[in-house]
């Protein structure tokens, strides 16, 4: 193989490697699990490089569906038939490509709701002079590659890996930021404009389908580092998201945030008792302002990390915010004019109930 | 083709059949003198029986026919056109006239070609004249339909079979004309232009295989075509033997090494396999070779500009913009690369490519496509960078780009982009499926009819959708096994002999 990029000699891969297989093992609930990889449709041949899995009812028929983030291949969407297999999907519900139609190289993953419409997106980070591409979900898994209307394809200068759609300044509008590094240490000596390390990246919302980038939020944030995985969590306990990175052939990072101002903010932890004990799968939306955000408690995200299991809603001005939990039970739960600035603890069919661990509870 | 004895056959056959009306004795010696190949015999008497009978058009025909057999053709002309002056329709004489006429493929034979096959539509030696006199005019769709009508007349004439294929390929019908190139390479064996012109053919048709059947036999230790060793050179790499190909294209450049178009061939075999300084390399010794040559800047910038050297890329491109002010290509590819490094470099004093630079381009070349989709797409970006939507300007100057070239199919692609950010559905359909028409595995326009055929919401599209995305899938996959394959090589100069 002639591995080599801007003509130096570089590690082969992925393209010209042999495909893998995907695999699903469905938990037996008694400590096992079943490979269900062929009967699901999940572990054909699939001839793709995928890199992240992330499982969220995109479609919200109640049903977890499943999201593979791809490198130099078609992502894959494969939407659950209810029926114990799945149908990917993602070229035509608008997923799997670029605008263009063109596979990129799919790294991490972050979901949320940007816009604020109810309905979970996907943002998926890329190669270095590719743009990280943002899908904007119509509510039924069909989506809208809208990368350049949000302003997202301004930032192409760096390979992109752990990610997430977050709320990091509370002010109710779901941020992006994600995390950067080359794969190809050995080019930097001859272009030094495609270094191994490199900044991580904040996008701002601005609260109109659109981001801005900031550039100075901060030596935790601009300081160059190889990273790959990046898991978001409020550490500190102090009402705002922190983020936790890891880096390669160095000590993680861990980023406190330190937000002052007068946001609010909300954090639901969801307790299963049909469901799945830690909730995996459920889907809550806020209202708050006149607008809805949806969230989703999953499994793993952004790039081979988990984020903290309590989903923190930052509500800007708003005091209150009214709930509605989607279990994966497909129990609905509203729980309305709930207060700011708290944990909340729900149990399935249980109602709230008091939060474990947490100092200012 | 139709030579002068294939022209007393032709026209002699027609007078004979004049035979069958009553004859006067004269008509009948004339035409005896002629086929015992008598001709000032047969002239005198004609000239004679005139003197009695001055209004006998087949008189004037049998004059007609011996001073075109003895070469006298304007002599031969005004006795056709006597004849025709008192028998308007008389076959003879207007297939003697239409011989002289066609020799020089002369359009007066048009009106005569068509009056004869008024009377006899299925006279497949006038079809073939009329076909190969409209190919001469440069009516190739006229000519293809009486080529059509006359298969069997022109099955062992290479000048119309060529003539035919010709036109097949100027109508953009090649498929069809790589039988019709198969019949002339098989008519005239000893004969190497045809099997050039197939092998052509079928490299262009992605038939790699048959080309390389018609032209390995070609390719011996002494050929010196560097056209034939440059067409199978392509071949070869198309099929995946990379070192024969560099072999071959190696030898064609040393055999004319003033000859651009093999040093570019050599470039895109480079970028092909990632061998940027290689190129470089070869650009180099070819402008030693041909300096000033706009192409070779060209074909260096654009390596240039895959090693991330975007300075010299961009030089490239403007010696080559200086030495050939008239193209735009080479303005086109600089802003291809300025693009890049706006891309891969934030921090560049000179990185935003200007969309007043552009303007000023387009000033100078407002025929270049190419600029108008470049210029189109760069409104599009900086739209979508400071939050504006599609402006018209972008979208004029897109339309304006598929109006100068049809097939610039990136512009259509982009057209049915800004046609879905505006909710046109149906327009952007209509723009996919015309840059599939012209580029069938356009993977982008699949890609935007998908999307648009499911947001038009039109019921009935489901199967459609299945089929594009498997389609696509499909193209994704043998893409993906084009680029493995290309990646098995990679070229190195070799250092040089040491000298003994």
């Amino acid at each position: 193989m002639n591995c080599n990029w801007k003509g130096i000699p570089v590690n082969c891969g992925p393209r010209g490697l042999p495909f893998g297989r995907h695999s699903l093992y469905r938990n037996n609930g008694d400590g096992t699990f079943t490979d269900v990889s062929i009967e699901s449709g999940f572990g054909k041949s699939w001839s793709n490089y995928g890199l992240t899995v992330v499982a969220a009812d995109f479609n919200e028929d109640g049903w977890p569906d499943i999201f593979v983030a791809s490198d130099s291949t078609p992502s894959l969407l494969f939407i659950n038939q209810h029926d114990g297999t799945f149908k990917e999907e993602g070229i035509e519900r608008g997923v799997a490509l670029s605008s263009d139609g063109m596979e990129q190289s799919g790294m991490g993953v972050g979901i949320g709701d940007y816009n604020l419409d109810g309905h979970l997106d996907i943002f998926v980070t890329h190669f270095t002079e590719d743009s990280d591409a943002l899908y904007h979900n119509d509510g039924t898994g069909n989506f809208d590659d809208t990368t350049l209307p949000a302003r997202l394809g301004v930032e192409t200068r760096f390979t992109s890996w752990g990610t997430g759609i977050v709320d990091l300044d509370n002010d109710g509008w779901p941020d992006i930021f994600f995390v950067t590094g080359s794969v190809y240490p050995e080019v930097e000596k001859q272009f030094p404009q495609y270094p191994d390390k490199s900044p991580r990246i904040l996008f701002r919302n601005l609260g109109n389908g659109a981001f801005e980038e900031i550039a100075n939020a901060g030596p935790g944030v601009t300081t160059p580092h190889s990273s790959r995985g990046c898991a978001f969590g409020d550490f500190d306990n102090d009402g705002d998201l922190d983020i936790l990175i890891l880096n390669m052939n160095a000590a993680p990072s861990l980023l406190r945030n330190d937000l002052k101002g007068t946001h609010h903010w909300l954090k639901v932890k969801l307790v299963g008792t049909k469901s799945n004990r830690s909730a995996i799968g459920a889907r809550v939306l806020a209202r708050y302002s006149g607008r809805v955000q949806a969230q989703a408690v999953l499994s793993q995200s952004s790039y081979f990390s988990c984020n903290d299991s309590r989903l923190h809603f930052g509500l800007g001005q708003a005091t209150t915010a009214d709930l509605t939990i989607h279990w994966p039970s497909g129990l609905v739960e509203k729980y309305p004019g709930v207060k700011c600035d708290q944990l909340i603890t729900i149990r399935e069919a249980h109602g709230v109930i008091p939060n474990a661990g947490w100092a200012r509870s | 083709m139709f030579h002068s004895r294939c022209i007393a056959l032709f026209v002699l056959g027609a007078a004979l059949a004049a035979q069958a009306q009553p004859a006067q004795t004269s008509i009948a010696s004339i035409e005896s003198l002629i086929r015992s190949q008598h001709y000032d015999l047969a002239l005198q008497a004609a000239l004679s029986a005139l003197l009695k009978t001055p209004n006998d058009f087949r008189l004037w025909t049998l004059e007609g026919i011996v001073l075109s057999i003895k070469g006298s053709s304007h002599d031969a002309m005004g006795a056709f056109q006597k004849a025709l002056s008192l028998s308007p329709n008389y076959p003879a004489a207007l297939k003697g006239e239409v011989q002289l006429l066609y020799q020089s493929r002369d359009k007066r034979a048009i009106p005569l070609l068509e009056r004869i096959l008024k009377a006899d539509p299925n006279d497949e030696t006038a079809h073939e004249m009329l076909a190969n006199i409209e190919e001469k005019q440069g009516n190739c769709e006229a000519a293809i339909d009486h080529f059509l009508l006359s298969t069997e007349a022109i099955r062992t004439h290479p000048g119309s079979l060529e003539a035919y294929g010709n036109c097949l390929v100027q109508t953009k019908e090649p498929q069809k004309a790589i039988p019709i190139f198969e019949q002339l390479a098989a008519l005239i064996p000893g004969s190497t232009y045809p099997k050039y012109d197939l092998a052509v053919l079928l490299v262009e048709a992605k038939q790699n295989d048959a080309a390389l059947k018609v032209l390995e036999p070609l390719l011996t230790p002494d050929q010196a075509d560097p056209d034939i060793l440059s067409l199978a050179s392509q071949a070869y790499e198309a099929v995946g033997n990379t070192p024969q190909a560099v072999s071959l294209l190696h030898q064609a450049i040393v055999l004319n090494t003033a000859n651009a178009d093999y040093y570019v061939a050599f470039a895109a075999l480079c970028l092909d396999h990632d061998s940027f300084q290689v190129g470089i390399d070869m650009m180099n010794a070819g402008l030693f070779r041909i300096p000033g040559n706009p192409s070779l800047y060209i074909s260096r910038g654009l390596l240039y500009g895959q090693l991330a050297e975007f300075d010299k890329a961009e030089a490239d491109f403007n010696t080559a913009e200086r030495l050939d002010g008239k193209q735009s290509i080479s303005l086109y590819a600089k802003d291809i690369v300025e693009f890049q490094r706006d891309m891969s470099d934030k921090t560049h004093p000179d990185k935003a490519l200007s969309i007043s630079e552009i303007r000023a381009q387009l000033r100078a070349h407002p025929d270049s496509a190419l600029l108008h989709f470049l210029f189109a797409k760069l409104l599009v970006n900086e739209d979508s960078d400071t939050g504006i939507k599609v402006t018209d300007e972008a979208m004029n100057s897109a339309l304006l780009a598929v109006k100068i070239q049809p097939d610039l199919v990136q512009a259509r692609d982009l057209l049915a982009s800004m046609y879905m950010s505006y909710g046109k559905y149906g327009l952007a359909i209509e723009q996919c499926r015309l840059a599939l028409q012209y580029a069938p595995s356009d993977r982008t326009a699949l890609y935007h009819l998908i999307i648009a055929l499911r947001r038009s919401g039109q019921s009935g599209e489901r199967d459609e959708i299945e089929k594009l995305v498997k389609r696509l899938s499909d193209l994704q996959q043998s893409g993906l096994q084009q680029e493995t394959a290309r990646k098995r090589f990679k070229f190195v100069e070799q250092p040089s002999a040491p000298v003994q």
